[in-house]
């Protein structure tokens, strides 16, 4: 049985209990299986239609609404569910009635809440006495009545609740503080029948009181055999209406144990997935953060390799007597990742980098300014703009590779980097010749 | 004894049937069978992924 599977039958099983409850008269009951029943199947149209009449029928209007206008949305045809919203569109000024009685209830709770329970009290009789099937405002009446100690008013507003609604707890609770209470505030007329005679007058009838009727007579002869009759069938009906549906309710109850047995290790399954998956997502962001760790590494690594290629590479250049080459690898090495490490060999990297760092510094920015040069007159600009780069790099003050290099700019075109160099060369080797040719590339 | 302050504050109110379409609009009618073909979605997209 898959997941799909469990949940319809928990569904079904949810329905079934909703209806037992429903026709039981127990609507709290039923409307808290019957949501149960929607959560694990919301395409459970009977369940969806039944909970949206139990709600009609503790005067929930809107819920109800709700709730068919939900099921005809997922189910368009043959749905109940059209039937009923038919039927309060049919009888013109029924919803505005409703919409009424709500609107009142409402406002009487915003009395009672307010202190105002007088004015309270004169729209809950009203709301009560349309629709005594309303259990909110059946209830809010009865607390309100509870509090002004006129408990006989309160049982009568919670009879109406229980006859609606027997599994309402909240009615359960206060109808057993109603009776701990004498009915204090019951109209005394009630009495009127025998005042003066009655020798219980005064007294405060209990629960367990029986009243014989006035009408009562003892039965005798044909009475009694009609009376045995009468017994035997009333016996019979009561295996069938009564015992039978206690023994069918019994069993749904146990399968439904059953059910949300399975219901539990669903759920236990499902939590073990999201352990899982929460272990995975944690898991998976660590191997993210050592790999980013490992390549940060290996890019170091390799960059310090880098440099000690470019050192190799100019001692190449210096015993092939290459210079130029040479210089433009001295002008793009990175000393601080060169360092001497004591292994007993002897050898110093930094010492062989001094060794050399002297003539370079003295003699290499001319030799990339003549690679520069070279390109230039051989149009390609880009790399001479590169080699003066360089050169630069080296010998920062060296004037003639700054205006050269302006002048690579201006003949590519760039104009707005070329006029910058020309004031950089004018400003900071004034009085020189490659200050004067740079004023009058500027026009000054 | 019944404290009827804390009682009457815990009555709410009946939704009004003019609010009825909001409400539909708002009503969240997920059931088991979405969240575990979320679930599965989710993982199989993971496992591919």
């Amino acid at each position: 049985m898959n997941g799909r599977d469990s949940c319809l039958r928990i569904s079904n099983a949810y329905y079934n209990l909703g209806l037992e409850r429903a026709k039981a008269r127990n609507l709290s009951g039923a409307a808290e299986s019957l949501k149960r029943a929607l959560r694990f199947n919301k395409n459970q149209t009977d369940a969806r239609n039944l909970l949206g009449l139990v709600y009609f029928e503790i005067g929930e209007v809107s819920d109800a609404l709700i709730q068919w206008v939900i099921s005809l949305n997922l189910q368009p045809d043959n749905n109940k569910a059209e039937i009923y919203l038919d039927d309060i569109r049919r009888k013109s000024g029924r919803i505005d009635t409703y919409r009424q009685l709500i609107s009142r209830y409402n406002q009487a709770l915003s009395y009672a809440q307010s202190g105002n329970d007088d004015l309270a009290i004169l729209q809950l009789e009203r709301t009560v006495k349309e629709n005594p099937d309303y259990v909110r405002a059946n209830l809010l009446l009865a607390l309100i009545l509870m509090s002004r100690e006129e408990y006989g008013k309160a049982g009568k507003y919670l009879s109406n609740v229980l006859k609606t609604d027997s599994g309402n707890q909240q009615a359960i609770w206060y109808m057993s503080i109603v009776r701990k209470h004498p009915a204090v505030g019951l109209k005394k007329g009630k009495d009127r029948s025998s005042p003066q005679t009655d020798k219980n007058a005064g007294r405060t009838p209990e629960k367990e009181d029986v009243i014989i009727p006035s009408s009562y007579r003892e039965n005798t002869g044909w009475q009694t055999m009609l009376n045995i009759g009468m017994g035997i069938l009333i016996g019979a009906a009561a295996v069938l209406f009564l015992y039978m549906p206690e023994k069918t309710a019994g069993l749904n109850a146990s399968h439904n144990k059953d059910l949300i047995s399975v219901e539990s290790k669903l759920n236990d399954v499902n939590g073990e997935v999201d352990a899982l998956t929460s272990q995975n997502a944690a898991q998976t962001t660590e191997i993210n953060d050592l790999t980013n760790q490992l390549n940060t590494i290996e890019e170091a690594n390799t960059y310090k390799l880098t440099q000690y290629q470019k050192l190799i590479g100019i001692l190449d250049d210096y015993r092939n007597e290459n210079y130029s080459h040479a210089a433009d690898l001295f002008a793009s090495i990175d000393t601080s990742q060169l360092t001497d490490i004591d292994d007993g060999s002897g050898v110093a990297v930094t010492d062989i980098y001094n060794s050399i760092s002297g003539k370079m510094n003295a003699e290499g920015y001319a030799s990339l300014a003549a690679e520069g040069d070279k390109a230039y007159d051989a149009g390609d600009f880009q790399s001479a703009i590169s080699y003066y780069d360089k050169s630069l790099a080296i010998k920062p003050d060296y004037g003639n590779a700054m205006f050269k290099k302006a002048m690579s700019y201006k003949m590519q075109g760039d104009i707005q980097n070329a006029n910058n160099l020309f004031g950089e060369v004018i400003m900071k080797f004034p009085n020189t010749e490659e200050a004067a040719q740079a004023k009058t590339e500027r026009g000054y | 004894m019944i404290n009827y302050d804390e009682e009457i504050r815990k009555f709410k109110s009946s939704l009004e049937v003019t609010a009825v379409e909001d409400e539909i609009v708002k009503s969240d009618i997920t059931d088991m069978q979405d969240i575990m073909m979320e679930l599965i979605k989710a993982q199989t997209k993971e496992q591919h992924g």
